[in-house]
């Protein structure tokens, strides 16, 4: 009798260490930062667990019922617009404090983080203007972070879903012989690290073409083809990904003369379209101005094969937000 | 009251002397200089059996903060920092809140150190008014207040005419006048070294020749007028080698100093250690780290300084783009050059104590450098075996965030003697 009770209790212990195992060794359970050190399963589980969200009706979405934070340092982007969807499919309940707010000088991130702690949330997704901050707020915080954007370190989640669309796309599981061109400002794009780690997880070949000054010779060390000619550059390779400018502010600081001179330059138009294969995906990740990084005439030609990652941002935030806030053993506690 | 330090090696560069002796010192001077001196009752004794006596430690670049920025530091415990990290002089820079351009504030921090500080303070006055690089501040009377040479530091003076100015004008008063050599038409937005790591991070970057430049200009300067020219916390190969050809073409006015942090750290270390490690100019890579050493080695830096630029925890706890330059070094300084350079084999003892001791004492045109009868008991004994942790909460200075914190540094001051009273005893101001 006694046996059997010290037996249960046994048994009972090791459900839920092991329960709380699979929760302690989740990868994500430290936050969502990064996509150098990611390996290839996490990164298919992440696109699988998107993919799986994608083909469900809303219905069928998991209710995980938590509290969310969100702290996006710069407002009304897409890509806080796709947060929000995602903590809402989930049925989670979204604390997210103004922008206004966030940026005053008084309230520091470390304060931010504390109110979001303080109110229950279970996970913080951050966009932040500074460099680095994402890194900076996961030391400070006990929480896991979900870095949305971090000035000009990181894009991990946009990274993902613009892979996950160009992978959709090409119905491929990885892109192994696949050319796939970055153009613009590399130096000073969080969205292009992330790209360029994801790319060299999936083998893909990374060529990257902007002006000298946005692209220092250095990242060839990082595994990538550095070419400075875009109509070179645009030849024999099967997606392409242009990178928004931040033009004025690149323009006061000498990087670039003009916007007129980049578009000639770098800007993407028909033109340049014209000397790729005929089945380039390119990808338009709705934050670049026309006539600056991409041009109109793109878009009045049918053959033209332009892809938007934002519905899969959605689903990629909810998958990070699922695996970070327990994945399936969290839904089950549920 | 006399004290006895027998049993030590004597490190004594500018008498050519290494060897075991004791040394008797009575009030504030030392007395007597001997292989073995017969103990009597009324001395006080220090067995330094082991250790190695030095002429006391001199830092000739802190930041003591004080006026204005009393949160960041003070002469109280900015000297205790260097008491602790077996520094009997420090000199501190002119970047406080106001700035000491006029011999009349100058006096009165003199004052002020008289009273509060534990070890000797001496202070730099600013070139510029303000520090704004724009007209020459009082450098003649500062000079004769007490003023031991010039910087503007923390601010490169942008305009070449006005340090050419300020190089023949200073040269008059005998007074070594310093630059912080980064140009900042290149360098003022950067938080850290431009290269590989700043790409990754994406942190908007110093590059190194933001430095060369500047140290190439200054160097030309130097020459044309004939007067000294300091280059402060030269950081890397470039300027390195600027500065050694300056050497080698004769111009021995021109002289430099490095940091004990940039001799350990490379901005591979940054990625774990944050804004503790943010300074300017930056924590450079491994490469120039490597030629920092070298430059020590062969003589082409003249001085290892600690560049102590205390900031409040809550300042240095922010996003990284928005926290200040600067991080404690005093009470690090002997352990990071022991394990970095003399453990390594790019210093010996004894020229770590030219660049530590005798070099600064004679750039600064100031007492000290030397193990002299007669002359002040300055002293500093170094126990170069001693193995031991950081630990940022045993530190006197205000500065707490530390990238050397929890890391096992060998070599460590263990006795601080200033005018023949100990300040600080095994670690232990008193």
């Amino acid at each position: 009798m006694l046996d059997d009770k010290i037996k249960i209790t046994y048994l009972l212990e090791i459900h839920l260490l092991q329960g709380g195992f699979m929760i302690q060794t989740n990868e994500f359970h430290k936050g969502f930062l990064s996509l150098k050190n990611l390996k290839l399963d996490a990164l298919n589980k992440l696109l699988e667990r998107a993919q799986e969200f994608k083909r469900k009706s809303p219905k069928q979405y998991p209710k995980l019922e938590r509290k969310v934070g969100a702290l996006f340092y710069k407002n009304n982007s897409t890509t806080q617009l796709a947060f929000e969807l995602a903590v809402k499919n989930l049925d989670c309940q979204l604390l997210a404090l103004e922008a206004a707010q966030i940026n005053s000088s008084e309230m520091r991130l470390r304060q931010n983080l504390d109110t979001l702690i303080s109110l229950g949330a279970s996970t913080v997704g951050l966009m932040h203007f500074q460099s680095w901050a994402g890194h900076y707020a996961q030391s400070v915080c006990k929480l896991p972070i979900i870095n949305c954007g971090d000035g000009s370190t990181e894009d991990p989640v946009t990274a993902l879903a613009t892979i996950l669309t160009i992978l959709e796309q090409q119905n491929k599981k990885n892109l192994k012989e696949c050319r796939v061109l970055l153009v613009g400002d590399i130096l000073h794009s969080g969205l292009a690290k992330s790209l360029i780690y994801i790319l060299r997880i999936l083998e893909a070949e990374i060529i990257l073409c902007g002006p000298r000054t946005l692209l220092p010779p250095e990242f060839a060390e990082w595994g990538c083809i550095v070419e400075y000619n875009l109509r070179e550059a645009i030849k024999n390779v099967d997606a392409l990904i242009p990178l928004s400018l931040n033009a004025e502010a690149l323009i006061d600081k000498n990087f670039i003369p003009s916007r007129k001179e980049y578009a000639t330059l770098y800007g993407i138009n028909q033109g340049v379209l014209n000397l790729a294969k005929s089945e380039l995906i390119i990808m338009y990740p709705g934050e670049l101005t026309l006539g600056t990084e991409i041009s109109k005439d793109i878009f009045e030609n049918q053959q033209n094969n332009i892809m938007s990652d934002r519905e899969n941002l959605v689903y990629l935030y909810m998958a990070i937000i699922f695996e970070i806030l327990g994945g399936e053993a969290g839904e089950a506690t549920n | 009251m006399k004290l006895l330090i027998k049993n030590g090696t004597l490190i004594n560069p500018a008498k050519l002397q290494h060897e075991v002796g004791d040394i008797l010192i009575e009030d504030t001077k030392i007395i007597e200089i001997a292989n073995r001196i017969k103990e009597t009752p009324d001395m006080k004794i220090y067995d330094a059996a082991g250790q190695y006596v030095c002429p006391g430690f001199i830092d000739m670049h802190t930041h003591m903060r004080e006026p204005g920025q009393e949160g960041k530091e003070g002469l109280v415990t900015g000297t205790q920092a260097a008491a602790a990290g077996g520094f009997t002089t420090i000199v501190t820079m002119a970047n406080t809140t106001p700035v000491v351009d006029n011999a009349f504030l100058l006096k009165g921090l003199m004052q002020r150190a008289s009273e509060d500080a534990i070890v000797k303070v001496k202070f730099f006055g600013a070139i510029s008014k303000g520090l704004k690089g724009e007209e020459l501040a009082e450098i003649g009377l500062m000079a004769a207040a007490g003023a031991v040479g010039f910087s503007d530091d923390g601010h490169y003076v942008e305009n070449a005419n006005l340090m050419r100015r300020a190089l023949e004008y200073g040269s008059m008063f005998g007074k070594i006048i310093v630059d912080h050599a980064e140009d900042m038409t290149m360098a003022a937005c950067g938080h850290m070294h431009e290269g590989n790591v700043s790409y990754e991070l994406g942190i908007p970057a110093r590059p190194s020749m933001a430095e060369s430049i500047a140290v190439a200009r200054d160097i030309l300067i130097a020459e044309a007028v004939k007067a000294p020219i300091h280059i402060a916390h030269i950081s890397t190969k470039e300027g390195v080698e600027l500065v050694r050809a300056a050497k080698k073409r004769g111009l021995t006015q021109v002289t430099c100093e490095v940091t004990s942090q940039h001799l350990t750290f490379t901005d591979e270390d940054l990625k774990t250690h944050g804004s503790a490690m943010k300074m300017a100019p930056p924590i450079r890579s491994e490469d120039h780290r490597q030629a920092l050493l070298e430059g020590l080695h062969d003589g082409t830096i003249d001085a290892i300084i600690t560049d102590h630029a205390p900031h409040t925890p809550l300042e240095k706890d922010q996003e990284f783009c928005c926290t200040p330059n600067g991080f404690t070094g005093l009470e690090t300084s002997i352990g990071a050059v022991i394990t970095r350079a003399v453990k390594t084999g790019y210093l010996t003892i004894d020229r770590m104590v030219e660049v530590m001791s005798v070099n600064p004492a004679k750039l600064l045109g100031i007492e000290g450098g030397v193990l002299e009868v007669g002359k002040a008991a300055d002293i500093t004994v170094i126990d170069s075996n001693q193995v031991w942790t950081v630990d940022r909460n045993k530190f006197y200075t205000k500065g707490k965030t530390n990238p050397f914190h929890g890391m096992e540094l060998t070599g460590k001051a263990v006795l601080t003697v200033v005018d023949g009273k100990i300040v600080m005893k095994n670690g232990i101001v008193v």
